[in-house]
């Protein structure tokens, strides 16, 4: 049974002690009947665990937070392991396991001037579009087209062209949906590399979904007409990267 | 608190049939009962909130001849109303033992042991790193980019992700919970085969 908006609004305060009496015992009432008003309790524990290690939380949710929330062994552990996970977490971004965007090409041929120019126009465009961010905070991910493609030895040299979509006016972006071949190092994350036509690259962080699947989204305004290649790298636990054999390629019309 | 009910077999099969005439739902019914109910007197502030939660279950199978022909509607419900008397005990209980400690319904406040706070990680860091690496790369990689990032970028951040593998933001953050209970399991068997200090 799908918890309503309410119930899903109560848990929070209802895990910080801020509902009456009689709305804290309605909602008991429905934690006891409602598997997935249950896991939205353990989902909403769990993010206020890692507010209150990240310094998140409002000074009066951080006292109720050490004096009642953590009063069980289980939450402590919890805790501990909360601790844990943020701090590996944060180490791996240090140490670039996590896969990240990066522009390694175009910019390492730029000369000093226009990588300033360049630095001053991107921290204009981060600001713009963190007001816009803001401005959208509330909205579901947006509208994106979808492409098939299969990284694999290329097809071009036998007269098979590559795939093509258009993109429609209103779209957020381009999902590419990748069939990767078999890689024996075990990937935590995936980069895709994609090329256009003049040269300039940009690389992506990918998902793995089931089997040899895995999912990149580029924004709309990234994507370039003409022809785009792929290449996909597989990231190991210890952040070294591995080239999968093949290439992909689609045309923005 | 203690009442040390005597329970027969008779009267826990009782019970199970009262939860669901499939023995198979019934045990999953009673799991699911037990476990919530320890949640709540969790987060009442219980730290014996699991004896608490058994004590209640000991009251109600002890009662579930004659509950059962009467009660209608959904037998969790019926738990909940024992679970709040047995509750009301633990407070008084408390009250009696810790004077000092103020005890109201609502919750019933202990101190925190120092060790919880402190930042000393390291065996769970450890096992961390262990229990990662026993997960499927694509949940390894998925919880391990949920987690990243900051304030709005990570809001951003998971928007795009929720967008590669196709799910809406809700379903992501309920997939990266999963993970993410299923790598603690991993660290807590973890940490009990580590010898102790």
């Amino acid at each position: 049974m799908t918890p309503t908006q309410t119930q899903q609004e109560r848990i929070r305060p209802y895990l910080l002690g801020e509902l009456s009496d009689a709305a804290r015992e309605e909602i008991e009432r429905e934690l006891l009947i409602n598997e997935e008003l249950f896991e939205e309790l353990l989902v909403t524990e769990a993010e206020l665990t890692d507010e209150y290690i990240q310094s998140k939380l409002a000074a009066d949710e951080r006292t109720y937070f050490e004096q009642h929330f953590l009063a069980t062994p289980e939450r402590q552990q919890n805790l501990r392991f909360a601790r844990a996970l943020n701090r590996y977490v944060t180490n791996a971004g240090d140490r670039n396991i996590l896969p990240v965007a990066v522009v390694p090409s175009f910019w390492s041929t730029r000369t000093f001037l226009f990588r300033t120019t360049a630095a001053i126009v991107a921290v204009i465009a981060i600001v713009a579009v963190g007001w816009l961010g803001l401005r959208q905070r509330t909205s579901a991910p947006g509208n994106f087209a979808t492409l098939n493609l299969v990284i694999g030895v290329s097809e071009r040299g036998k007269g098979t062209p590559p795939s093509a979509v258009k993109l429609p006016r209103d779209a957020d972006g381009l999902r590419i949906l990748l069939r990767v071949p078999d890689q024996s190092l075990p990937a935590v994350g995936y980069r895709v590399e994609v090329a256009n036509e003049s040269g300039q690259s940009k690389s992506y962080a990918a998902s793995a979904l089931e089997g040899q699947l895995i999912s990149v989204v580029i924004p709309a305004a990234e994507l370039k007409r003409g022809l785009n290649s792929v290449k996909v790298f597989a990231i190991s636990a210890s952040g070294k990267e591995q080239r999968l054999t093949g290439n992909g390629s689609f045309v923005v019309e | 608190m203690n009442k040390k009910w005597v329970l027969t077999q008779g009267e826990f099969d009782s019970l199970l049939n009262w939860l669901d005439p499939d023995p198979e739902q019934a045990g999953r019914k009673y799991e699911a009962i037990r476990t919530r109910l320890i949640k709540i007197f969790a987060i009442r502030g219980c730290r014996e909130a699991e004896d608490i939660a058994d004590e209640t279950i000991n009251r109600v199978t002890a009662r579930v001849a004659e509950v059962a022909a009467e009660y209608s509607g959904d037998p969790a419900l019926y738990f909940y109303g024992v679970a709040q008397k047995v509750l009301l005990e633990y407070g008084r209980k408390i009250s009696g033992r810790l004077a000092h400690v103020s005890v109201d319904s609502a919750s019933i406040t202990l101190s925190i042991p120092a060790q919880v706070l402190a930042e000393d990680i390291e065996p769970e860091y450890q096992c961390l790193e262990h229990c990662l690496s026993q997960l499927a790369p694509a949940n390894r990689g998925l919880v391990m980019r949920y987690y990243q990032q900051d304030k709005q970028a990570k809001i951003d951040h998971r928007k795009m992700l929720a967008t590669e593998l196709g799910i809406a933001l809700n379903a992501l953050r309920i997939r990266a919970h999963r993970i993410r209970q299923t790598l603690q399991r991993c660290v807590l068997d973890c940490l009990e085969q580590q010898p102790v200090n």
